[in-house]
């Protein structure tokens, strides 16, 4: 049985991958997190310019969870095409760049700088920030504006390189969003981005978060991740899916292949243990023999075995 | 800095004083490298725990020998969900750590008059300061400030006879360091939160002494990607950057540090004003 899968044209190693800003530059890594042995690298979100994030505090510890609001510091397109991106591909990591802008005409203008470099084997669109035009609505909470975004990056990334859109689990309608999606182009879809929350300090009075608000990863938010790939698959079976939000065990990663994803990103796991992708990826190995027709047994049982 | 390793440590002794307990972990590896000022990044609550966050606690004491490979004394507060598992962690329990981790405290070529200015369980990488210094011949006077830390009194004793301990009471800690601050301090170096190295910063700074300062961030996480614990921090272009206490710290030059800016991002900060909205 073989760990590789193909997504939208693509073979990846493994379906564990790194969820986007959880690996940092991969430098930082202890050598056991071994980047080479995780399905894909997903980079923080790559912005047009360089960014200093937010104030502090960015992070705050929840029951089985994590509310941050980080801002998306990084040092820019640019910045990481010369320092992070060899370094990631030097080191064998399968690099999937996270791209974050606040227009769609930003968003295309990224997609084609990445396009004239090599190494890069997808590209993820981080719908979480507003644009231009949505006011404060992420984009992600919008069909259309969604999918002028992701029509923006698809018309301006090469055909061979798969275009993943990140969308929201928080969403009223996450299937109209992922539909809108598809139709614009998207090769597949990441599910979930953190949920939006906040957290109070009761000993200052005040937002845990220098920003006051933030969004909400870890543990606490699987089963919300668990039902949007749920209705997403149910809805758009054809289309890959590449689930994140609380995937800390092969467990969890095996119940989001259930649910209908091809592959399973891990963040604030990462956090927690930079190790966790190898200890996942064995997990899920053990669990996928012990089902008939492997990995493949897997992906959307849960589906069948309701509907049977 | 090189890459630290994460391994799993083996809880060997420990020692409760007051609101911490000084945890000795076997490494099972060499952490003969370790200096002072670097802290370890543990794993606590198990893996189906709540916390997901690690806890960066300071290195204490490190030896090379021991009968599995090499031990770090780390210390933990017991008043914090983290601090007080592995403070409950029987003998022989195994715990995950990575480190050492961060940029340690550089030492004085030649003998030197060095003011220990520590806060709480941070008193524990002075401690292991003022080892490195005394072996060079340098004199160590210590002031001791924030949180009661009788084991930073305790082992600070073995090092110097100069010691003031304005623990544990509500004194200004401004006036605390004049009072130490006289003419024949050459180096000062301090170790505590952010927030209770602010007022030290400027007025040594003012003083024209020179300062080290090395910032405690209780969380972490494992990867050094979170930013948590940024702050910023003039670089030696004149450019002020958001950086990392866990990576590109935890010590700083204290002149380098924009004390006044803490919690913000300050307007000509390499990246301002593209934060998101």
């Amino acid at each position: 049985m073989t760990d590789a899968v193909d997504l939208a044209g693509q073979l990846f190693a493994n379906r564990v991958f790194a969820a986007a800003g959880c690996a940092g530059t991969g430098r930082e890594l202890p050598p056991q997190a071994d980047l080479a042995g995780l399905g894909a690298v997903i980079t923080r979100s790559i912005t047009p310019e360089a960014r200093a994030g937010l104030a502090a505090p960015r992070l705050a510890e929840t029951p089985s969870g994590l509310v941050n609001a980080l801002g998306l510091p990084g040092p820019g397109v640019e910045g990481f095409l010369a320092d992070e991106l060899p370094w990631l591909v030097e080191h064998g990591a399968a690099v999937i760049v996270s791209i974050a802008a606040e227009s769609a005409a930003d968003y295309a203008r990224l997609a084609q700088r990445l396009r004239q470099v090599t190494g890069i084997v997808a590209v993820e669109v981080n719908l979480s920030n507003p644009v231009t035009d949505s006011g404060r609505l992420p984009v992600a909470m919008d069909a259309g504006l969604a999918g002028g975004v992701v029509h923006a990056v698809r018309r301006n990334t090469a055909a061979g390189i798969p275009v993943l859109a990140k969308l929201a689990g928080d969403t009223t309608d996450v299937v109209a969003v992922a539909r809108a999606c598809a139709g614009a182009g998207a090769d597949g879809v990441s599910l979930i981005n953190a949920v939006r929350g906040m957290g109070i300090d009761v000993a200052t009075g005040q937002p845990s978060l220098g920003a006051w608000l933030g969004g909400l990863s870890g543990p606490a938010i699987k089963p919300i991740a668990l039902r949007a790939v749920w209705e997403v698959h149910a809805a758009l079976p054809e289309l890959p899916i590449i689930a994140s939000g609380g995937v800390r065990t092969g467990t969890d990663a095996a119940e989001m292949m259930m649910a209908g994803a091809s592959a399973v990103s891990i963040g604030t796991a990462l956090l927690t243990d930079p190790a966790a992708g190898a200890r996942i990826r064995e997990e899920l190995a053990v669990i996928a023999a012990q089902r008939e027709g492997g990995y493949a047994g897997l992906l959307g049982c849960a589906h069948r075995e309701v509907t049977a | 800095m090189s890459q630290a390793g994460q391994w799993t440590a083996t809880v060997m002794a420990r020692r409760d004083t007051g609101d911490y307990a000084v945890v000795t972990l076997s490494a099972g590896t060499d952490t003969s490298a370790a200096r002072a000022g670097q802290f370890a990044s543990v794993r606590v609550a198990g893996p189906d725990s709540a916390l997901l966050l690690r806890r960066a606690m300071w290195i204490g004491e490190a030896t090379s020998s021991g009968r599995d490979g090499g031990t770090i004394e780390v210390v933990a507060d017991r008043g914090e969900p983290g601090g007080a598992w592995l403070a409950a962690q029987p003998q022989s329990a195994r715990v995950d750590v990575i480190g050492p981790l961060g940029r340690p405290f550089s030492l004085p070529r030649d003998p030197t008059h060095c003011l220990l200015i520590g806060f709480g369980a941070a008193t524990a990488a002075l401690v292991k300061l003022s080892e490195e210094l005394v072996a060079r011949g340098c004199r160590v006077r210590f002031l001791l400030l924030g949180q009661a830390a009788a084991f930073g009194v305790l082992a600070a004793r073995r090092f110097s006879s100069e010691i003031v301990d304005s623990s544990g009471r509500s004194i200004d800690p401004r006036e605390a360091v004049l009072d130490q601050l006289d003419d024949s301090v050459e180096v000062v170096y301090s170790a505590g939160l952010a927030e209770q190295l602010r007022p030290l910063g400027q007025i040594v700074t003012e003083m024209g002494v020179a300062h080290q300062t090395a910032v405690e961030t209780p969380l972490v996480c494992g990867s050094r990607t979170c930013t948590l614990c940024a702050l910023p921090v003039r670089g030696r272009d004149g450019v002020t950057r958001m950086v990392r206490a866990c990576t590109e710290g935890p010590v700083f030059r204290a002149d380098l540090v924009r004390w006044d800016d803490l919690g913000t991002v300050p307007g000509d900060c390499l990246g301002a004003g593209e934060e998101a909205r």
